[in-house]
């Protein structure tokens, strides 16, 4: 009888992902007792699963699921390969992974399933969205995320949108370990996203005052202007270095605002003609942009 | 609160008994829900028990036959690798468990060494580093799983390519801090601290740290609780005793953090009622923070407990057994 | 995170406090959780002021938030939710020109029984978003210099602001405002902490 009920709400789990293409949350209810109404909820475009009924069913998925795994390997690969079968895995993958996402052999199902063509790309990566919405710190979810875009060309792939995954998740847990290295990820995968990423990165901080994780963050973004020889591109001949003017002043060094004398005042005794221009432009865009960090750093801690 | 009388209400005595018996009944929960969600990880779940009683002791309260076999089951037919429980897949981190437990047992001679080797090697990658299963993730975590595995193997010469194992693990040492992350270019944390300073401890490359560097940033996670965290802004966690400390140790600098507020940070965390440690004082213990609770309390040197290695969380009277001398800096 | 919550002005009637106007912000709470927080907030808020003297500030520490509460010689409160975050002087010089604003608006005849219906006063959402970025608040905190921090006073949970022999535990069950779903809530997070 308890069966009955669990293969009901996961089939209504999993009608609402039918149903819903946006979803856009997964949560449990906190309610202890059954009251005879679905415990499967469904308003604007977020799902939530009442918590007296969360342990049975993730039990019987899991129960289901092990013991798809635990058949002979030959039995497993004809379970992958019939859609009616693989169909009734992925319901059951779905659920399980939702209430315990940390569960790495479900994680390697999906990707079976995934190879097998039972699983579209873009469901899975809404999917990971989804858990990700319930527990930010998924490394697993992450990790999924990156093994599935191996499979697309980096020009069909929706940067902007990674980027604003991160930062959900970023938001969500302060000094999310995972959401910042899959950011990494992103930021060597994908197109030159630096100068969106240093203006996105700084609103981020003014909000998130302690979040080490995010000013990491910036010394890597910094590291990588460099390593590409990036500078921002602006209309007058002078790129703007008014940060690191500042902080030279504070320390008593005066200088003229121009990259000549800059150059001749941090470092006088170079070999111009070994480094190109192009280097050295980038390097007083990183100074200066470091120097922009420290000012931000001690405003911070002045207001706070 | 203990509630002994009129000592210092602060300080508690360490409940050497509730433990026990907390890690002894931890496994009989079999229908729990709690036992359920953690299966995935259950063989690391028995290496922190196993490793916990050995310490104190009390090893004898496990049913050895009972373990042994359930390792035995774990062990993949195809790759070699061991699975967190019957039913999971093969992973490093399950594998280094495995092995541990089977180590601390004296029981190697029950499987397939040769498949362990052959596991491990094959998720070595061109860049040095580990793929943790054959799905490819990379982390610095296993690399470590892979080196301390193959140390309590004794197979770590011509098997696997140390010198570009060493450059990976180099390679995500962070300039600004001297620590390292989970891969080039992550953020430093305590955790990941250890499995690269464990790796060089193994692999006998201790020189290539910046022990004076690093050595500062570990000592800077003690808070003024006593308690310490795994990284800047963050709370203080019993496990991070752990993960810190035996990183101090391995590099011999073990004496810059202050080990009497330490210690009754993690006794703190102590659940005078049910046995075990918490992450924090007054949370829910579990059997994880329970094992780096008493290994912190060990490196400390905390009366009652057995030496335990700081770079294989392991009995030391086990690695010595083996032979094995992972390398170690004296105090300066 | 810094971050602004809940913004309410109450009376504190010889009983109990009476809610006069509320704002709140809950988009960082999870879909479901969003009406019983706001639920839980309100009752803080309302418990607070009822166990604070007039003419006192307080900050109250609960769990993840911060409850700042000013209760004015003449019985108008204000309060605040916030993080941790949330700089306290800054959080107490806004509630001082809430209670300002609301005087200026609202005569004082209509506090004692006024209710969320019958009060005309619908500056709080304006306030809540734009002090969400506490620099906002910088040329007002320079006008009022007077707000001394060390009147403040610092308490470390609402248990603390309670009265001798008072549960919050109590209080919860007993609370007839609180719906069941919120009961459950509270259990559970007092669980998994
Ligand atoms: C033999 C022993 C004892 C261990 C084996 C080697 C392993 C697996 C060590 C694990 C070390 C460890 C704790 C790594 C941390 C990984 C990480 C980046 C965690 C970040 O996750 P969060 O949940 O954000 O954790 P914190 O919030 O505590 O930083």
């Amino acid at each position: 009888e308890k069966r009955v009920l669990c293969e009901k709400i996961i089939r209504d789990i999993n009608a609402v992902f039918v149903k819903d293409a946006d979803l856009a949350s997964f949560e449990i209810i906190p309610k202890e007792t059954n009251c005879n109404k679905s415990p499967v909820v469904h308003v604007e475009h977020n799902l939530g699963l009442e918590s007296w009924c969360a342990q049975h069913v993730y039990d019987h998925a899991h129960r289901t699921l092990i013991l798809h795994r635990r058949q002979t390997l030959q039995q497993q690969l004809r379970t992958l390969q019939q859609q009616q079968q693989s169909d009734a895995l992925a319901k059951y993958l779905n659920v399980a992974l939702l209430i315990n996402p940390d569960v790495t052999t479900f994680w390697h199902i999906r990707r079976q399933l995934v190879q097998k063509n039972r699983l579209s790309i873009n469901k899975e990566l809404q999917f990971s969205a989804l858990v990700l919405s319930i527990k930010p710190k998924s490394n697993e979810a992450f990790a999924y995320r990156r093994w599935l875009y191996s499979f697309q060309s980096a020009d069909a792939i929706d940067w902007p949108n990674e980027i604003s995954i991160c930062e959900r998740s970023a938001d969500r847990c302060a000094s999310n370990y995972h959401a910042w290295s899959h950011r990494q990820w992103v930021l060597r995968s994908g197109p030159c996203l630096l100068q969106s990423e240093l203006l996105r990165t700084e609103k981020f901080l003014r909000k998130h005052i302690s979040d080490y994780s995010c000013y990491h963050y910036r010394q890597v973004l910094l590291a990588r202007a460099y390593e590409l020889c990036f500078f921002m591109p602006n209309g007058e001949s002078q790129p703007q270095l008014a940060s690191l003017l500042d902080l030279l002043a504070e320390y008593g060094l005066s200088c003229e605002p121009n990259t000549e004398a800059l150059i001749q005042l941090l470092l006088p005794n170079m070999n111009r003609s070994a480094v190109s221009g192009q280097r050295l432009r980038s390097f007083l865009y990183c100074c200066n942009v470091a120097a922009y960090d420290m000012r931000l750093c001690l405003e911070q801690r002045a207001l706070y | 609160n203990g509630g002994s009388g009129d000592a210092d209400a602060g300080i508690q005595e360490l409940q050497f008994c509730k433990h026990v018996k907390y890690i002894e009944n931890h496994g009989k929960q079999e229908d729990d829900y709690e036992y359920c969600m953690t299966e995935f990880l259950r063989m690391s779940g028995i290496y922190w028990g196993v490793t916990a009683l050995d310490i104190m002791g009390q090893l004898d309260r496990l049913e050895r036959k009972h373990i042994i076999e359930f390792v035995k089951r774990c062990q993949c037919s195809t790759t070699g690798g061991f699975a967190p429980c019957e039913g999971h897949d093969p992973h490093m981190l399950y594998t280094l468990s495995a092995v541990q437990i089977l180590c601390t047992y004296d029981a190697l001679n029950e499987i397939d060494c040769e498949a362990v080797v052959r596991f491990i090697v094959g998720l070595q990658q061109p860049d040095g580093s580990f793929f943790g299963d054959k799905w490819g993730e990379v982390d610095t975590r296993f690399s470590f799983c892979a080196v301390a595995t193959l140390t309590l193997l004794k197979r770590m010469e011509q098997t696997i390519d140390i010198d570009k194992a060493v450059q990976f693990i180099m390679s995500c040492c962070n300039q600004t801090d001297g620590g390292f992350g989970s891969k080039p270019g992550a953020e430093s944390h305590a955790g990941l601290i250890y499995c690269c300073v464990g790796f060089l401890s193994l692999t006998h490359r201790l020189h290539l740290l910046d022990v004076d560097k690093l050595g500062w940033w570990l000592c800077e996670r003690q808070l003024g609780s006593g308690g310490l965290n795994g990284r800047p802004e963050k709370l203080p966690d019993v496990c991070y005793s752990w993960w810190v400390l035996s990183s101090l140790t391995i590099m011999g600098r073990l004496h810059w953090i202050s080990s009497e507020k330490l210690q009754q940070f993690i006794l703190s965390c102590q659940d005078a009622e049910t046995g075990g440690f918490s992450d924090r004082t007054g949370n829910m213990p579990d059997i994880f923070h329970t094992l780096f609770g008493i290994g912190g309390l060990s490196l400390l040197g905390h009366s009652g407990l057995k030496a335990i290695n700081p770079t294989l969380c392991m009995p030391q009277y086990i690695v010595d057994r083996l032979a094995i001398k992972p390398q170690i800096l004296s105090r300066p | 995170m810094v971050k602004l919550f809940a913004l309410s002005v109450f009376f504190k009637g010889a009983s109990e406090a009476r809610i006069l106007k509320t704002a709140s912000d809950l988009q960082s709470f999870s879909f479901f959780q969003r009406s019983t927080v706001n639920e839980f907030m309100t009752f803080a808020s309302k418990t607070i002021v009822e166990r604070t003297q007039p003419a006192l500030r307080q900050s109250v520490k609960q769990d993840a938030y911060m409850c700042h509460v000013y209760v004015r010689a003449d019985n108008l409160a204000g309060v605040l939710i916030a993080d941790h975050e949330y700089p306290h002087r800054v959080a107490h010089t806004l509630i001082t020109k809430i209670l300002d604003d609301f005087t200026a608006k609202v005569s004082a005849d209509q506090w004692p029984n006024g209710t969320e219906a019958t009060i005309a006063f619908d500056l709080l959402p304006a306030f809540l978003s734009k002090y969400q970025n506490p620099v906002e608040a910088d040329p007002l905190t320079k006008m009022q210099n007077d707000l001394d921090e060390t009147t403040i006073i610092l308490k470390n949970t609402i248990e603390a602001v309670l009265e001798r022999g008072e549960k919050l535990d109590d209080m919860v069950n007993k609370s007839e405002k609180l719906s069941i779903q919120s009961k459950a809530f509270y259990k559970t997070a007092k669980k998994t902490n």
